[in-house]
């Protein structure tokens, strides 16, 4: 087996038959379709300044020099597939996708592997020993002190990204990194290019679109939405909540908000429109409005039942929150001690009805410092007249006090 | 009352483009205010203090080669989603860009030089000590990037662009000859003298540097400004050139009523200020002195930062100041080495820092070419910019700008050698 770097072989003569030069390896075109592509032809730069794909079948080998099998003008040139990859166009120099790292890479260079007269691309060097090659000091590395080990991904744990100007969407493959977890999608998304982002967010479902813009930064959110088809957009904000959903709208331009709000499902919408009225860092503004209500002559056991019907679309059932006729907050259960009462049991029998509450327009600190003093999950928020608008849920309180990554990146050029 | 609600009440098209606009407004309007740092103030007022008002003409060239230049910047980044050097390295592999990175290292390590030294004289004229003003302000400068909250930077930034307002303000307090001016303004006066040519030369490399083509495009990509919007990032990279040239207008004005009415000999920016107490008010001298503080200040904040970033990106590695030391550790080194080198360089005795900055200028001069050219050469690769490629037209005016930019740069290292 004979493990080859791309750097070694590129720009070098390639020979035909007879001992003339043809010109100069230009670039390696490879199957997309194996684990470990295939090398299917190579392109040629001719001595002429014309390219030439020479199919794999007349080439005898990769090396210091390249040698064909046949003459010159016996060659046939290859068609290239469409799902085909230039190694060096595509590849080399381009960033891609460490899906074991979860992390950007900038590809430095590419090994080949060599078995039974066809080779494979293997792996993908991202190490600095792979830079100094490319710089033709690899020697540097090699006399220095310094253990300077390749530092190589296997071609099967990395994803590529197909860039291009936007006007050209091509066809996405599926990314290995749509398993990963949202937050860790996100973290990518953050570092990739706004056109690299729409292709990788658009090779996601739905559901995990959501959950991974949730965890974007908001000036990456908006430049997504916007580059997005409305359509699309509205797809994957019915699957957030809404208060994420609402803080996402704002900064959309008014006339592209209005667009996709009028698109949505009606329930879906009125719950953002009307989180839409309060302003970002109150308590209105972080808040979510799907939440438990029961009324206060419910059962146990009918509570039970509400909170089955209604657990898909709600955000925590930990807590069920027990209304008057005219929606006033009056009581407080907590799951346990619902689970705990007798089935026929009134509600009003056993609620809390010391209840902690915040106000509309309490600043949001304010709401963390009550969810962290009281060590609650959640925090039921009213307005004047006591009405129960929504609820505050700890993780939202953990990143007022706790800001996620992107929350203390600096502007412009600091990414 | 709440913005939200506030933009369902102004529906207006006007309102919405407005708001659009101030949105994305930022990343020039920056990039041209830090295009005035230490170096750029110092060449505006020794031009109005040694040649009166006879320089303005050069002014609005400038703004358009400027607009230009910014403008490619800004679509590149917006199109592509890519900085500089990644499209640099993509376009044409690992060598050339290594040797750019080198270049900008050296370059920008030479202009961090310029505005500690900034940061140490404008404390002298305020009676501080450059041991004391030094250490603090590379301290200052650190902790607002490392530990800096989002939008704590971007207020401070902001504020720090409109603290060039200290200018015009004093421009306003040397009551210039304004028919004068603008009569310099709008027609050329060229004198074939080897001085007027030098400061011409100089006036021109002051005005567009090489970092500043990574650090534009970099801002935009950062922002992630789509490209629907690339119209408003375009009026706010000519926006930014045509107030970078207004504040130096003010700067030669200021300069060219007072200093070079009465003829006094100056040679730094300490001086010009020191001029100006007497003849303008204390003022006007202040206003120069703290306005140069805060230029120097916002660009020692910035070059640093946009340095290590643009390396980064082009080798390829991990960069960032939202990642830890031990995940990005070439980012880190690199932005705090510049900041701890210069400022420590500054504070020794007998810096040979003129010649320090000759050099620095010179490799601005050799690197500048190249930049321009790769910038012209991607900003028409249909392949990266798609329907976004240079116009013909785009192509002739810029072609020209960068020509001249060559020449210029050329001329710059040639007279230091004369």
């Amino acid at each position: 087996m004979a493990l080859l770097s791309l750097s070694e072989i590129v720009k070098k003569p390639v020979i035909d038959i007879r001992g003339e030069k043809v010109g100069k390896l230009a670039d390696v075109i490879v199957s997309a379709d194996t684990p470990y592509p295939k090398v299917k032809a190579l392109t040629v730069r001719t001595s002429d300044k014309h390219t030439l794909n020479v199919p794999w079948t007349q080439v005898e080998g990769l090396g210091r020099q390249i040698p064909l099998k046949v003459g010159r003008d016996e060659i046939q040139p290859y068609d290239v597939q469409e799902h085909e990859v230039h190694l060096v166009e595509d590849i080399l120099d381009k960033q891609v996708i460490d899906v074991q790292g979860k992390k950007l890479r900038r590809v430095n260079d590419l090994q080949l592997s060599g078995t039974n007269g066809s080779y494979r691309l293997i792996g993908v060097d991202i190490g600095i020993r792979g830079l100094l090659r490319r710089l033709g000091l690899e020697k540097v590395a090699d006399s220095s002190r310094l253990h300077l080990e390749g530092n190589y991904i296997s071609w099967d744990a990395v994803d590529t990204l197909h860039s291009g100007p936007s006007a050209v969407q091509l066809k996405v493959p599926k990314h290995k990194i749509t398993k990963f977890h949202p937050a860790d999608i996100a973290d990518i998304l953050d570092q990739l290019s706004v056109n690299d982002g729409l292709n990788l967010i658009n090779s996601l479902d739905e559901e995990a679109a959501a959950d991974t813009l949730e965890e974007t930064s908001p000036e990456r959110q908006v430049s997504l939405i916007e580059g997005m088809e409305t359509e699309r957009a509205v797809e994957i904000l019915e699957e957030m909540s809404p208060d994420d959903a609402a803080d996402l709208l704002a900064d959309l331009p008014v006339d592209r908000a209005e667009a996709i709000l009028d698109l949505m499902e009606p329930d879906e919408s009125e719950d953002i429109r009307e989180l839409l009225e309060y302003p970002e860092d109150s308590a209105g503004g972080i808040m979510t409005n799907e939440f438990v209500a029961v009324h206060a002559d419910f059962t146990a056991q009918q509570a039970i039942e509400e909170i089955r019907n209604a657990a898909a679309d709600v955000e925590t059932i930990y807590y069920i929150y027990v209304i008057a006729k005219d929606e006033t907050l009056v009581g407080v259960i907590s799951l346990r001690n619902l689970l705990l009462a007798r089935p026929e049991e009134k509600l009003s029998a056993f609620m809390h009805t010391d209840i902690i509450t915040v106000q509309l327009m309490d600043d949001q600190r304010d709401v963390a410092k009550k969810i962290a003093k009281y060590n609650l999950l959640a925090l039921p928020v009213v307005d004047e007249e006591k009405k129960l608008k929504g609820i505050v849920t700890v993780d939202d309180a953990i990143d007022i006090v706790l800001p996620t990554a992107w929350k203390k990146r600096v502007p412009k050029a600091f990414g | 009352m709440d913005y939200r609600i506030v933009t369902r009440y102004f529906r207006s098209p006007w309102f919405i483009r407005l708001a659009l606009f101030l949105a994305i407004m930022g990343p020039g309007i920056i990039t041209a205010s830090v295009d005035n740092d230490a170096g750029g103030i110092t060449t505006y007022s020794l031009a109005g203090a040694q040649f009166g008002y006879l320089l303005l003409w050069t002014l609005i060239p400038m703004t358009v080669a400027l607009a230009v230049v910014q403008e490619m910047g800004v679509r590149m980044g917006v199109v592509s989603g890519k900085g500089l050097a990644s499209l640099i390295r993509e376009k044409t592999g690992v060598r050339l860009v290594f040797f750019i990175m080198v270049l900008l290292l050296a370059v920008n390590f030479g202009n961090t030089l310029a505005e500690f030294s900034g940061i140490a004289v404008s404390g002298s004229i305020f009676g501080i000590p450059p041991y004391e003003s030094l250490p603090l302000a590379a301290l200052f400068v650190w902790l607002l990037v490392v530990r800096g909250s989002y939008r704590s930077v971007e207020k401070i930034f902001l504020v720090g662009s409109a603290l060039y307002a200290s200018y015009i303000i004093s421009g306003f307090l040397a009551h210039p000859d304004w028919k004068l001016a603008a009569a310099n303004t709008f027609i050329p006066h060229i004198t074939p003298t080897a001085a007027y040519i030098t400061m011409l030369v100089a006036l021109v490399g002051t005005t567009i540097s090489p970092w500043m083509q990574f650090y534009i495009q970099a801002s935009v990509v950062e922002k992630g400004i789509p490209l629907k919007h690339l119209i408003y990032s375009r009026l706010d990279a000519i926006a930014g050139s045509i107030v970078t040239n207004v504040v130096a207008f003010f700067i030669v004005i200021a300069c060219a009523a007072t200093i070079f009415v009465h003829g006094i000999p100056v040679n730094t920016v300490a001086d010009v200020s020191a001029a100006l107490a007497p003849l303008a008010g204390n003022y006007a001298s202040a206003l120069f002195a703290f306005g140069f503080l805060n230029a120097s200040l916002f660009a020692a904040s910035i070059l640093p930062l946009s340095t290590a970033h643009s390396v980064c990106e082009g080798i390829g590695f991990e960069s960032g100041v939202s990642k830890t030391f031990r995940e990005a550790p070439v980012f880190y080194g690199l932005y705090t080495g510049t900041i701890v080198l210069a400022a420590f360089f500054i504070s020794l005795p007998n810096v040979p820092l003129l010649s320090i900055l000759y050099l620095s200028q010179v490799g601005n001069g050799i690197l500048l070419p190249v930049i321009l050219i790769y910038m012209l050469v991607i900003a028409n690769d249909k392949k990266i910019m798609g329907e976004y490629v240079n116009t013909r037209m785009f192509n002739y005016i810029a072609g020209a700008t960068v020509a001249i930019m060559i020449g210029l740069s050329i001329a710059l290292i040639f007279i230091g050698f004369l």
